[in-house]
């Protein structure tokens, strides 16, 4: 088996990213693939569950909170540790479809791990996106395909 | 020639910006850079800018303000490419200058200024700019005042501008047309 193809969804919060993500997966497998149907609500939740869990799951939201805990447990020194957990996600991981918000439109904000987090996710997304067979950008549940 | 790129932070805008100039045929590549550093992590950004930019020839101009003029003496005009890295600090620098807020029509008329004077004496100029506009935030009236400049010369420059794209995930998303590099 080669490698696997990377679906990468990005945009605003709450912007029906899950919904659409799964909508689309399933629109594309032959009926006789039932259980690989995906549902939105049992997805890997990047805020709660363990790096494992994440790694191992097919589908995977809330990589921005999945970012944030590596960056307040310091465990991810040195100057891009979004771009190094992109890359453990592309080598080590199994996910097929990654979804992130996009946290990057704002104003600067004045405390400097706010900073540091939103460029890591910036990063990871920009890694994640150069390796991704498609990318996706949901705006109000509505999906805009932007790779390829 | 003049495009305008746009995105989020860590979008990948000023890895795209320098590609476009660098894939052009103008042979003097000049980067303005309108960032004052202050501390360490203004260090670091402009450490990690700089070896993005090692090895392509780049000139590095440092203006925080006050743009016009900055290309006298450099080469020819018809033979540079410029970069303007960004117009999100150029605005920030103007409209706080001296630590007090300056009057935001006289900032508004030095940025456009500034843009039609780099356009004016370059053969491709690319300005990257932000995008801080989605975060619903009120932050007072003198974030606020910055945000309606930045929206505001971002308006003025897509309208000069030959192209202009966002980058989202390293990837461009055509704003106006017709656009060169990475095109889709």
């Amino acid at each position: 088996m080669g490698k696997r193809s990377i679906l990468l969804i990005v945009g605003g919060a709450a912007q029906g990213k899950r919904k659409f993500a799964a909508k689309l997966w399933n629109s594309r497998l032959e009926s006789e693939e039932k259980e690989r149907r995906l549902d939105p609500e049992q997805m890997a939740d990047g805020g709660l569950c363990s790096w494992e869990e994440f790694q191992q799951a097919d589908a995977v939201f809330g990589l921005q909170e999945m970012i944030r805990r590596i960056l307040e447990a310091g465990e991810m020194p040195g100057e891009d540790s979004g771009t190094e957990i992109a890359r453990r996600i592309i080598d080590e991981g199994k996910q097929y479809i990654l979804i992130s918000d996009e946290v990057g439109c704002g104003i600067v904000p004045m405390d400097a791990f706010d900073r540091e987090y939103r460029e890591a996710v910036g990063r990871a997304c920009c890694c994640l996106g150069e390796e991704a067979e498609e990318v996706w950008r949901v705006t109000a549940g509505i999906g805009q395909r932007i790779k390829p | 020639m003049f495009y305008l790129i746009t995105g989020g932070s860590g979008s990948g805008k000023s890895a795209y910006a320098e590609e476009m100039i660098c894939r052009s045929p103008f042979k003097r590549r000049v980067y303005v850079a309108a960032m004052e550093v202050y501390d360490e992590e203004g260090r670091r950004k402009v450490r990690r800018h700089q070896k993005l930019r090692q090895g392509k020839g780049f000139l590095t101009l440092e203006r925080p303000r006050k743009i016009p003029g900055v290309l006298e003496g450099v080469g020819e005009k018809e033979e540079r490419a410029v970069l303007l890295e960004c117009m999100s600090n150029l605005a920030a620098n103007e409209l706080f200058a001296g630590g007090k807020m300056q009057d935001w029509q006289e900032t508004f008329a030095r940025l456009k200024e500034a843009v039609c004077y780099l356009k004016e004496e370059s053969g491709l100029l690319v300005v990257v700019t932000g995008q801080v506009f989605s975060d619903g935030v009120d932050y007072g009236p003198e974030t606020n005042a910055y945000i309606r400049l930045l929206g505001a010369i971002n308006c003025f420059m897509a309208e000069q501008a030959d192209g202009a794209a966002e980058i989202v995930c390293g990837i461009p998303l055509m704003l106006k047309k017709p656009f060169g590099a990475g095109e889709k």
